[in-house]
């Protein structure tokens, strides 16, 4: 039997009922009747909302129940888009000690919800450093998995690729084909040649970052050379030069610092943020990088951030050399005694060029060991072929280059022996070439559609 | 190149190699290593000081050399490596079969 709150009022109804019922109180009985009526009504409408209230409680028990496991969940979700999003930042610094070309620094702070940023650096040729940053357009775990796959495409493509532009382009292709998701990605991409000073940057729908140059003045790289990546495919992204010189400083960073904002609402801002690089503090990227996050959070006043804050900064420290090459360049004929010529120009060029004694000598090694594979085995006939040899040198480096055009011949293959020879003859035969191997610091070989291309070189230490 | 030949001791032939012992000189170095053996020489004493350096041409008019004298019960010694000779010997693992000295004297006693 259901419970009813109202046991009393019943008992004065059903008492009315008896009272009117009996015949002698004819006369108010009308007025009676009205009255009970109403009252009955109203005594079937609170049970029914007594009724429907109870319900409601058991409906909010069960919603207050999912809410709280949704929302465990969705603070593991938090938890594991971070450790996504801080698992994939190169974070050891500084990453690079044995270069003292450059001083880089970066740091990333995730809002509660990741937002998606990223920065990275990374060598890819010799030589040549790429480093970036990132913004992805949406929130949490997927935002951190796109950037993680942008990240992954930028890296693949730059390893073999030393245009910013086509690297961005073939990324972004990647990434927008059967990118079912409305997310995408705005992207800074820079090429430092670490030896030279030389920038290449491609900007791809990104705030612009700053150079604050040695003298102090502050250049924004305003170019922008194509749509955010992820949104389209088909684009052909462009890129632009420039040059850092000892002392300059490179500022990369996401629109979380410029957009930081505090109770009030206003935004940090662009004017801020060039007001912090123009002061003579922060000579470091350390210094700089970190007087930024302290400068946004200073202003932010204990404001919770809204969006991830990432900054990095890169200082060149290397002073002009003369980047002036010294070259020689001869053309031989495919014949043995060529090979003397070879030498005797060469020693020309290095007594020229202050060459120590002992690398003449092995390069006189190296050259006929050399010369002589190209000329016994990279011909069909007897017939004259000319075989270019080009030595650069440029600061300590030596690169030398043979050409020829003869059959592909790669000498540092290993070839299949000629069974003419002897064993001893054999042997020895692979043994010139593995001396050319150790006593070079790098030796390759490339086949340039119709001709056979030997690089070789050496680190000259005095 | 130029080869010079003088006698060290009684039995023993000192040839000092003055320019390259590489492609095109190794021909004329074997030659002339092979008249000094067919009169009989079985002891040879290869003084490199004069040399710049050796290429595996050379090392395998060496490495005949040492084996020719060998049957002839005789050997070859190598004295004088330059640092860049001494490098090659080093990489090549010839170091460990040819028999190569400090000094004349030393190389010597050995034969």
């Amino acid at each position: 039997m259901e419970f009813d709150t109202f046991k009393e009022e019943q008992a004065i109804i059903d008492q009315a009922e008896v009272f009117l019922a009996d015949g002698q109180k004819q006369d108010c009985l009308p007025a009676y009747q009205t009255l009970l009526n109403e009252y009955k009504k109203l005594l079937k409408t609170s049970r029914r909302l007594v009724r429907m209230s109870d319900r409601s409680e058991q409906k909010l028990k069960i919603t207050e129940d999912a809410l709280s496991k949704a929302n465990k969940r969705m603070e593991q979700e938090l938890n594991v888009g971070r450790e996504i999003q801080m698992s994939m930042l190169p974070s050891t610094f500084p990453p690079f000690p044995e270069h003292d070309e450059f001083s880089i620094y970066a740091q990333l702070h995730p809002a509660r919800e990741v937002g998606g940023d990223l920065y990275d650096f990374f060598f890819t040729a010799e030589n040549w450093l790429c480093f970036s940053v990132g913004d992805v357009s949406g929130k949490g775990v997927p935002a951190a998995l796109f950037m993680t796959v942008t990240k992954a495409m930028v890296k693949s493509r730059a390893s073999d690729d030393l245009s910013p532009a086509s690297i961005i382009t073939h990324a972004n292709e990647e990434l927008s084909t059967d990118n079912v998701s409305s997310m995408f990605i705005t992207f800074f991409l820079c090429l430092l040649n670490i030896k030279t000073g030389e920038m290449l940057y491609t900007n791809a729908g990104h705030n612009p970052p700053y150079i604050k140059r040695r003298d102090g003045s502050i250049e924004t790289l305003n170019k922008r050379h194509g749509p955010v990546m992820g949104a389209m495919e088909g684009i052909a992204y462009k890129e632009d030069k420039n040059r850092l010189y000892q002392g300059d400083m490179i500022f990369l960073f996401t629109d979380g610092v410029t957009e930081a904002m505090d109770e009030a609402e206003n935004l940090f801002g662009e004017a801020s943020l060039l007001d912090l690089l123009k002061s003579g503090d922060n000579q470091t990227p350390d210094e700089l990088v970190n007087a930024t996050f302290k400068a946004v959070k200073n202003f932010e006043n204990g404001t919770p951030q809204s969006d991830d804050i990432t900054v990095l900064a890169l200082k060149y420290l290397k002073p002009l050399q003369e980047s002036i090459i010294h070259s020689m360049d001869l053309i031989l004929k495919n014949r043995l005694y060529e090979i003397d010529r070879m030498n005797n120009r060469f020693n020309e060029f290095a007594g020229k060029h202050a060459i120590p004694l002992k690398i003449s000598r092995t390069m006189g090694m190296i050259f006929d060991e050399l010369l002589n594979n190209i000329i016994s085995y990279a011909f069909l006939d007897e017939s004259e072929h000319e075989i270019e040899v080009k030595v650069e040198l440029s600061g300590e480096d030596m690169v030398i280059t043979l050409t020829d055009d003869g059959i592909p011949f790669n000498p540092f293959q290993k070839e299949a022996p000629d069974t003419k020879l002897s064993i001893e003859d054999r042997e020895i035969g692979g043994l010139g070439i593995l001396l050319v191997r150790q006593m070079m610091d790098k030796v390759s070989y490339q086949r340039k559609i119709d001709k056979n291309v030997i690089s070789l070189v050496k680190t000259i230490t005095h | 190149m130029k080869i010079t030949v003088t006698d060290a001791q009684v039995d023993i032939k000192v040839m000092v190699f003055e320019g390259n012992l590489e492609t095109n000189t190794s021909p004329e170095a074997e030659q002339k290593i092979n008249s000094l053996i067919e009169t009989g020489v079985k002891n040879i004493l290869i003084n490199f000081e004069k040399l710049n350096y050796i290429s595996s041409a050379g090392l395998r008019v060496l490495l005949a050399t040492a084996k020719k004298l060998k049957t002839k019960q005789g050997m070859l010694c190598i004295i004088g490596l330059n640092e860049t000779v001494q490098e090659i010997f080093e990489m090549s693992g010839f170091i460990a079969i040819f028999n190569v000295f400090d000094s004349e004297s030393e190389a010597i006693k050995h034969f």
